[in-house]
């Protein structure tokens, strides 16, 4: 050993701190972790409005869930109809370890105010509306001004046909969301530029509908609608929840735009889980809706999106 | 260009040492074997992985195919019973009440049971329902397979059952299993449809609980490559997924190999008895093999680990093998500088130690061959020395003779006689018993004998005078060599003197560790030619004389103590000349003289 070179000293040290590291990063997680072993945790705040629609989410969402290795922590609560409680409740998630949210956002620009007050950063893969913050990572929504001019081609079709009458009622909830206003927009238009007369409702419950041909604007609203005693006779609507098809089925709904809430949760956590691992941001996504009529409900073409297989 | 490569291979081969290149060639050697028999035990291994992976995975399929085939049997045992035990036999156990007791045995895997008239009529059902008003069961595809087709049990692919009306919102996803029947109404036999819906998710329960790794999976597809179970079904459908389900259809079992967005993957088909549908199980590449970044990382630092030991291991070997060899190379290089006394080690292998024994026997020859070269030179020197004094002593004795003979021509006697006792006494000392080497003091006797000789030659032309301290007088100097320098003084320097003028003055002194001899006379001196010719040790012959005297002084000074020691001669024309003679200052020893 005396007799090694110095050059010879160098190269065996070198060749020993490298087997050294390689053992350390091969025989440990401190350098180098199986991405499959990580549990990512990401939290779903949601109202509890539209329950059986959220349930096909819920079915995408568990599905990506168990594919991603996510532990999904939902606060589901008719409370978070309120810009307020959402903002506690993502403080309650993020506090609680959750890595990303994923949530319908009341107030998107006072939830990014409060999220960059709280030095909140993490992912936020937002639903229906965009909140335009640094850590917004993706928004799942549907295209609802194709929507609205889609199902008020099927209401002047049904008015062309003799079926229903010219005055149109559309019924939204009173929250403004964007989605709604455009679904709006598109409807009003579409409706009056075929010279049918439109009037603009705000849907409160407990107060009787109007007589006329009734379009609910939004998945709140037709939900509400739908589970009343009386239902108007010509109804049309937005929605995607089991009732809301077996309404359709049933022919109590003339038409309907649905939306494909499986994809939706499914894609929402997957953004979620890209966001968390890489920083990928996600594009915003804009699915779209198909309007249905009763006659579709049982087609098999349709049967994936009406009741996804879990 | 290849020469080229060659010639610059060979300069840099030239430039490595044994050890080194022994130890380069059995490193790389030794790890390109290793690194071969890795691999191939790293290819064996996978392949024995992959072997047993496949026979586990064919085992469970296997497994489900049977679950599979039971839960379908059960199905078939059912509708059997209906058929032959309740519709063939008016007379026994009530239709209705057979169906509900069959439905409520068998309910955890059956949704509903029902029969059908041919013209889609209910006639029974369990639970007990009632169809949907707009349904017309004859467009169903469960019922126009069936129809027709007496006996023979259809399986339909997984649907949502919307026959009969129900108070909940959710959906039942079922598989219907319809056949056609023939029953008994009074005299006369009627057609109808028996229907019985599988609950789709007792299908699911078979395959969810399956595991295949952390990638791999089940799925079930039938013979038109529709999707009866997938885990990613709905996904499948929405397009958000990809499967090869419609190839996979249309291949008889066995295991294949595919690629599906860039990743191979193994797949495995079997099919299932009755239906006609496939089992197929996937299994990603990536998800047999063992090359993780983990493993390859360990990998790694295992064959680091061996190069490493047989790095250590090599350079113990060469070492081993090249230190005799180092030995051997430094003791020759120390031999051939002409260090002849080197103690060789005797190490190493056979043909080493018979190396170094060759070298450490030439070593001795060639010590042998010197010491006999410096004997032969010494008995040379010798032979020359006797030889010069050989040409010495004749020279003088012809010219003591020459004054005797004068002498003893001119009637004095008593000349003669002092000569010849002078000449008596230069001869004993000359012969100083065969020595080479005598004291100073009888060198200077011998001297003044010949000049007592030629003092009476030249008729007392000169004078001669002695300086020399006692502490001289013991050292030791060579025979006869002041002679012949006095002999050139009288002959060059004494004849034209007139009576008395001519001296030669002899000195013999110490000067630091020398011995210094001179004799120095006041003669006509030489000319700086014949000087020159002297100084570079050519031999003038002149009419006086051959010229050897003083040439073989110095030759004999040189060869007895060396180049440093010699003869020195310094003259100047009308003025004299100097001879000095310089040697090392020894006292006499006898046996030194012998």
């Amino acid at each position: 050993m005396e007799n090694l070179r110095k050059g010879e000293w160098i190269a065996a040290s070198v060749l020993l701190l490298c087997i050294a590291v390689l053992l350390l990063v091969s025989s440990t997680d401190f350098f180098l972790k199986e991405a499959a072993d990580e549990i990512y945790t990401i939290a779903f705040i949601t109202d509890d409005g539209e329950e059986d629609m959220y349930m096909k989410f819920k079915m995408g969402m568990d599905k990506a869930a168990e594919k991603w290795n996510v532990d999904i922590v939902s606060d589901v609560s008719e409370a978070n109809r309120n810009a307020k409680e959402q903002e506690r409740a993502v403080l309650e998630a993020v506090e609680s370890g959750a890595q990303a949210v994923i949530i319908a956002p009341v107030d998107s620009r006072g939830l990014a105010e409060f999220m960059e007050k709280r030095k909140l950063n993490i992912p936020i893969i937002s639903l229906d509306e965009g909140v335009g913050s640094e850590n917004e990572q993706g928004t799942f929504l549907y295209d609802s001004e194709l929507a609205g001019k889609e199902l008020a081609g099927a209401v002047i079709e049904d008015y062309r046909s003799g079926v229903i009458g010219r005055r149109i009622l559309l019924y939204a909830e009173k929250s403004g969301k964007e989605q709604t206003v455009l679904c709006m927009e598109a409807l009003a238009d579409t409706l009056a530029a075929a010279d049918m007369e439109v009037v603009r409702k705000q849907y409160m419950q407990g107060i009787p509908l109007e007589e006329g041909v009734v379009v609910a604007v939004d998945a709140y609203t037709l939900g509400k609608i739908i589970s009343q005693k009386e239902l108007p006779e010509d109804l049309y609507g937005v929605g995607s929840s089991n009732q809301v098809i077996a309404m359709l089925g049933d022919g109590k709904i003339r038409a309907a735009a649905v939306g494909n809430e499986y994809d939706r949760g499914y894609l929402s956590v997957e953004a979620a889980v890209k966001s968390i691992r890489s920083g990928i941001r996600q594009q915003t996504v804009k699915l779209k809706s198909v309007i249905l009529r009763p006659e579709d409900v049982h087609k098999e073409q349709y049967e994936g999106r009406l009741f996804p297989i879990g | 260009m290849r020469k080229r490569l060659y010639e610059r291979w060979n300069a840099f081969y030239s430039r490595l040492s044994l050890r080194y290149v022994i130890w380069c060639v059995f490193t790389l050697t030794a790890v390109l074997g290793a690194g071969l028999i890795g691999a191939s035990f790293y290819s064996r291994f996978s392949a024995q992985l992959q072997n047993v992976v496949g026979k586990q995975n064919r085992a469970l399929m296997e497994q489900v195919n049977q679950t599979l085939t039971s839960e379908l049997r059960n199905i078939m045992r059912i509708s059997d019973s209906i058929y032959f035990s309740i519709l063939k036999h008016p007379g026994g156990i009530p239709a209705e009440e057979g169906f509900r007791i069959l439905y409520e045995t068998n309910k955890t895997a059956v949704e509903s049971i029902a029969l059908f008239d041919e013209d889609g009529t209910l006639l029974v059902s369990a639970p007990a329902a009632m169809l949907e008003k707009d349904v017309d069961v004859r467009e169903e595809k469960w019922f126009q397979a069936a129809a027709g087709q007496t006996e023979n049990l259809h399986f339909s692919n997984p649907h949502i059952q919307r026959l009969f009306v129900s108070s909940e919102n959710g959906y039942r996803r079922v598989i219907s299993v319809s056949r056609m029947v023939q029953m008994a109404d009074g005299d006369e036999v009627k057609d109808g449809i028996l229907l019985i819906d599988m609950k789709y998710g007792q299908l699911e329960t078979i395959f969810k609980n399956v595991s295949l790794g952390e990638h791999g999976y089940l799925y079930l597809v039938d013979h038109e490559g529709t999707l009866v179970y997938h885990p990613d079904h709905q996904l499948i459908l929405d397009g958000i997924e990809k499967e090869t389900h419609v190839e996979a259809a249309g291949r008889r079992d066995g295991v294949y190999e595919e690629v599906l967005d860039g990743e191979k993957r193994r797949i495995t088909v079997q099919t299932v008895g009755y239906t006609g549908w496939k089992i197929v199980s996937v299994i990603p590449g990536g998800a047999v093999q063992l090359s993780t970044a983990k493993n390859l990382l360990f990998l790694i630092a295992l064959a680091l680990i061996f190069m490493l030991l047989l790095a250590v291991i090599n350079s113990y070997i060469s070492r081993k093998v090249t230190i005799p060899l180092e030995h051997l190379e430094s003791a020759v290089k120390k031999i051939s500088e002409g260090e002849l006394e080197i103690e060789m080690e005797e190490r190493g292998s056979y043909e080493i130690r018979r190396l170094g024994d060759s070298i450490k026997k030439m070593t001795v020859r060639i010590r042998e061959l010197l010491q006999d070269i410096v004997k032969e030179q010494e008995i040379q020197r010798k032979n020359e020395l006797n030889t010069l004094q050989a040409q010495i002593n004749p020279h003088f004795l012809y010219n003591a003779l020459d004054i005797v003979v004068w002498m003893v021509e001119n009637e004095k006697p008593q000349d003669a006689v002092r000569a010849l006792t002078a000449l008596a006494r230069f001869f004993r000392i000359g012969l100083s018993k065969g020595r080479t080497i005598i004291p100073v003091r009888d060198e200077l006797e011998h001297v003044k004998s010949y000049l007592t000789i030629q003092k009476m030659r030249y008729k007392n032309k000169f004078e001669y005078r002695m300086e020399a301290g006692e502490e001289v007088l013991e050292m030791s100097t060579l025979k006869l060599i002041l002679q012949p320098l006095v002999e050139n003084s009288v002959a060059y320097g004494m004849e034209f003197q007139d009576d008395g003028e001519g001296e030669i003055v002899l000195r013999a002194y110490l000067d630091g560790e020398d011995l210094v001899l001179q004799v120095e006379d006041n003669g006509p001196g030489i000319l700086p030619d014949r000087l020159d010719a002297i100084r570079r040790g050519e031999v003038l012959a002149s009419r006086r004389g051959s010229g050897i005297g003083v040439k073989n002084v110095g030759e004999r000074v040189h060869l007895t103590f060396g180049g440093s020691y010699g003869l020195e001669i310094e003259s100047e024309p009308d003025e004299g000349t100097c001879i000095t003679i310089r040697q090392p200052a020894k006292v006499y020893s006898q046996e030194e003289a012998q």
